[in-house]
């Protein structure tokens, strides 16, 4: 069995390897950036290393950004030397799947690598 | 009872660092095995790593780095003999296992191979039977001091750790609500800002920690370089350039690799057999350089050597053979992208791979690492005068000072070598043409704002600059101040923008991003486009 981090983004359910997932922080200052698309929420400084923060539904399903206020709990991905950060709809937290990659198909498997691709893609 | 365990990890530590500047000093006398320079501070080196092993009763490496010692003494006044180096480096090889095994030559799996170097090193050297002109050296005191400890090295992670937790307790006071603040008495308040300041300092001073120099970056190559020459039966000098500039450790260490791929290709293609260098006019050993420079906000790190250069032929060749281009279209290539043919993968010119050359990987490889860092790989080569490949490297952590003002919801800074002059407007300008000014809000796209107005003129216009060299850029802005950042590189998507040449952390832990003015002066087309310039 392996473990998942699941999220809500734009309804859909959304998993990525849990081995993946650098931390989830709270109360984390987002500092916005001129001229960036839509769905890029800004920068987050943590630990000494800088995350692209981007809005999770926006980016993989191209719904409008949902504009956030308040408390946001911010995900923070790490992979091969890479790292981003996912502003989700809501947490669902640690969910278990088979190591076959057999997963409940209401959850979307996606890896890190695949959701900075469509951002540069997006970017254009 | 003395707990020396403390004193064995520090030994350990800083005895890594005598070894690694003893690579680079043998690998010179290698090269010069005259200089009695050299040999005085090989001498130097061993003499503190047995004065530290003596001190910790570390009797072995003691003995052993006497003997390496007095070899090193005796060619301060004759000659060395042709296997004198090779003999150094394998004393010392066994010397830097036994340290790092704390003296535990058993534990070590070096027994035989200390005995048998002890052994060497209890007996003169071999030396070329002549006397060095120079004055002979005075003997050596009886009482001489061992030299103190005055640094030591941590590990990179550590420093990542006491760096990621001071910026944790720094946010832990951002959190205070500021109505509960103001309900503490006073000396309480006091007491809060206190802290937080001290604690401001103690979170930049952890930064600076992750600053090496190019010097240290460079050292570890000397080996390398040395043992890749013996294997090619080749002599190799390797030189230093802009040593003291320093890079971010994270930075440098993603280096490593590509800087290991371009020295194997340096010495295994590059330089030529020293027969060859002699027959071209050349000296009969090879040069190999390491220069850094820092260009406004990049790093330029070369390798560079003096050998044959790239062989054009083959890139031709196979530009034909594997490509399929026709004669006129390789005529018709710029030389830097000719030459940029062999980081294609599998390009290759060796018939017979051997175990470090000629595998066909390599140069992609280094393409790779370098656009990973957000940088560029340039390659130059002079037929018979020798290669420079040139890693530029976007804006690596640094400390700079900048301008930092908020516009709308946007925090953003120009480094203050940038910016000529600043000047609070009493009323949004208006001027007579050809005057005119550049609106930051309309190039960044920022809603109006209503701020107080400021002028600021930005150094490096250049001809595009319809006002000398200078472009006058308005902003309206509450917060204008002058202030020290750490620099940190723009990511992949924010540099995207293009735009942007990196991201600054202030002392109190503001985040901005830092304008790249040329880039600015670029997409806003000033002086000639009307799109976002405000002619009066």
């Amino acid at each position: 069995m392996k473990e998942i981090f699941a999220f809500l983004a734009s309804g859909h359910m959304v998993g990525v390897e849990a081995s993946d997932v650098y931390r989830v922080v709270d109360n984390c200052e987002i500092t916005p950036v001129p001229l960036m698309p839509p769905f890029y929420v800004g920068i987050v400084y943590y630990r000494g290393e800088l995350f692209d923060v981007l809005d999770a539904g926006s980016v993989l399903y191209s719904t409008r950004p949902r504009g956030f206020q308040g408390n946001r709990r911010i995900v923070l991905l790490k992979w091969k030397g890479r790292s981003l950060a996912l502003i989700p709809d809501a947490v669902k937290g640690l969910l278990q799947y088979a190591a076959s990659g057999e997963c409940d198909e209401t959850i979307q498997l996606i890896h890190p690598e695949s959701i900075r691709e469509r951002a540069l893609e997006l970017y254009g | 009872m003395v707990d020396l365990s403390k004193y064995e990890t520090i030994f350990t530590r800083e005895s890594r660092k005598y070894f690694c500047e003893l690579d680079t000093l043998l690998a010179a006398a290698e090269g010069n095995p005259e200089d009695r320079d050299i040999w005085r501070e090989i001498q130097g080196k061993v003499h503190s790593i047995k004065g530290m092993a003596t001190a910790l009763g570390y009797r072995t490496a003691g003995d052993l780095s006497c003997g390496i010692e007095n070899w090193c003494r005796e060619f301060q006044q004759r000659r060395p003999g042709p296997e004198a180096v090779q003999r150094l480096q394998d004393g010392l090889d066994v010397l830097k296992g036994i340290t790092a095994a704390k003296n535990a030559v058993d534990k070590s799996g070096l027994a035989e191979r200390f005995r048998d170097v002890l052994a060497l090193f209890s007996a003169p050297p071999e030396t070329t039977d002549t006397t060095r002109e120079e004055d002979s050296l005075p003997p050596q005191s009886a009482n001489a001091s061992v030299d103190s400890i005055n640094q030591v090295r941590v590990d990179y992670g550590l420093i990542e750790e006491l760096v990621g937790l001071s910026q944790e307790i720094l946010s832990l006071e951002k959190m205070l609500p500021s109505n509960s603040r103001k309900q503490l008495p006073a000396p309480a308040r006091n007491w809060v800002s206190h802290y937080a300041s001290l604690l401001k300092v103690l979170y930049f001073k952890l930064m600076n920690l992750r600053l090496v120099s190019v010097g240290d970056f460079a050292c570890m190559f000397s080996r390398l370089i040395r043992d890749q020459a013996i294997e090619y039966g080749k002599a190799v000098t390797f030189e230093v350039l802009g040593e003291d500039i320093q890079a971010d450790i994270a930075l440098l260490d993603r280096l490593r690799e590509p800087m290991v791929h371009l020295i194997r290709n340096a010495v295994a293609h590059g330089i030529e057999p020293a027969e060859k260098r002699v027959l071209a006019g050349k000296d009969p050993r090879g040069r190999l350089f390491l220069e850094a420079v820092r260009r406004r906000d990049t790093l330029l790190i070369t390798l560079g050597d003096d050998g044959r250069g790239i062989d054009r032929v083959a890139v031709i060749d196979y530009l034909r053979r594997v490509r399929g281009l026709e004669p006129a279209q390789i005529e018709a290539m710029p030389d830097r992208e000719l030459l940029s043919t062999i980081c294609c993968s599998g390009y290759s010119t060796v018939s017979k791979p051997t175990a470090i050359a000629g595998q066909g990987i390599g140069m992609d490889v280094v393409v790779r690492s370098v656009e990973s860092l957000g940088g560029s790989l340039f390659i130059q080569s002079d037929p018979g005068k020798g290669a420079r490949f040139t890693i530029e490297l976007p804006v690596t952590l640094s400390f700079l000072y900048a301008v930092t003002f908020k516009l709308g919801d946007f925090t953003l800074s120009i480094p203050t070598s940038s910016v000529d002059s600043v000047e609070k407007l009493k009323s949004q300008p208006s001027c007579e043409p050809p005057c005119s000014y550049l609106d930051l809000r309309a190039v960044l796209g920022v809603e109006a704002v209503s701020g107080p107005s400021y002028m600021l003129k930005f150094r490096g216009g250049g001809a595009a600059a319809s006002n000398g060299d200078f472009i006058p850029v308005v902003i309206d802005t509450d917060s204008i101040v002058n202030k020290t950042l750490v620099m940190i590189p723009a990511g992949e998507l924010l540099s995207k923008a293009g735009v942007f040449s990196g991201v600054g952390v202030g002392e109190d832990g503001t985040v901005s991003v830092i304008l790249d003015v040329e880039a600015l002066n670029r997409r806003s087309g000033f002086p000639s486009s009307g799109a976002s310039r405000r002619s009066g």
